[in-house]
């Protein structure tokens, strides 16, 4: 993805939400939250996922916490996506 | 038509779990659960085997009946150690369950943890009933 298109993909007017890791500065993500089916079907877990610029949550680790949309959260993984402009960050709901 | 004596067993293990306290126990629930509900166990049958006894017109069965237990929680088989043994407790103070039985015994007990949002864990705790029939009616003694 072009460097000039992650400031319009990331864009509170659409799907963008504000996030901020502890007291550092704020940043915008996506938050897509998919239910997923467990153990054969014997239980249910809503996945958090935010995707954000690297650059903005590369200080995150598991624990960190986030709030995201003035939810609270804590970070489970950090995974770079494709080229690695973008992060995914998989958190759990406090 | 009268409930099997298979039936009455099983019914009798769901309410003898019924007073275990800070979980929701469901029969047989095939329904995935949400982390909004649990703690939570659920009785249900795995399999039940006959054999002949020394009595020619009686059948005696062995019924597998599996308990268990989902949590959600930071370390799922720490925080399931209370309910695992609410179900352990309860089921041994009634070996005979109200009667239908010859005995009850635990059997094995499997742990199954899950990355989630908030780890899973799943743990089954089977017991096996024993209990005789009638060779000619699954009602009767």
């Amino acid at each position: 993805m072009a460097i000039s298109d992650t400031l319009a993909f990331l864009n509170t007017d659409e799907f963008g939400v504000t996030c901020q890791i502890g007291a550092g500065a704020s940043f915008v993500g996506i938050l897509d939250s998919p239910m997923e089916v467990l153990a054969g079907g014997m239980a249910l877990s809503r996945e958090y996922l935010l995707y954000a610029k690297t650059s903005d949550v590369s200080a995150t680790v598991r624990g960190t916490a986030i709030t995201v949309d003035s939810v609270s959260y804590t970070v489970r993984e950090n995974r770079p996506v494709d080229d690695g402009l973008f992060s995914e960050l998989l958190l759990s709901k406090v | 038509m009268a409930d099997t004596r298979r039936e009455l067993i099983l019914a009798r293990i769901k309410t003898n779990l019924d007073s275990i306290s800070g979980a929701t126990v469901y029969r047989s629930r095939v329904e995935p659960l949400a982390r909004g509900e649990v703690p939570a166990v659920i009785v249900e049958p795995v399999n039940d085997q006959p054999v002949d006894t020394n009595f020619f017109n009686k059948l005696d069965w062995t019924l597998r009946v599996r308990i268990t237990t989902l949590v959600r929680a930071a370390i799922p088989d720490d925080d399931s150690d209370t309910y695992t043994q609410q179900v352990h407790a309860k089921l041994m103070a009634d070996q005979t369950v109200n009667g239908y039985a010859l005995d009850l015994t635990p059997d094995r007990t499997d742990f199954s943890l899950y990355e989630a949002d908030v780890p899973l864990g799943i743990i089954s705790q089977d017991f096996l009933v024993r209990y005789r029939t009638s060779r000619t009616s699954l009602t009767t003694a």
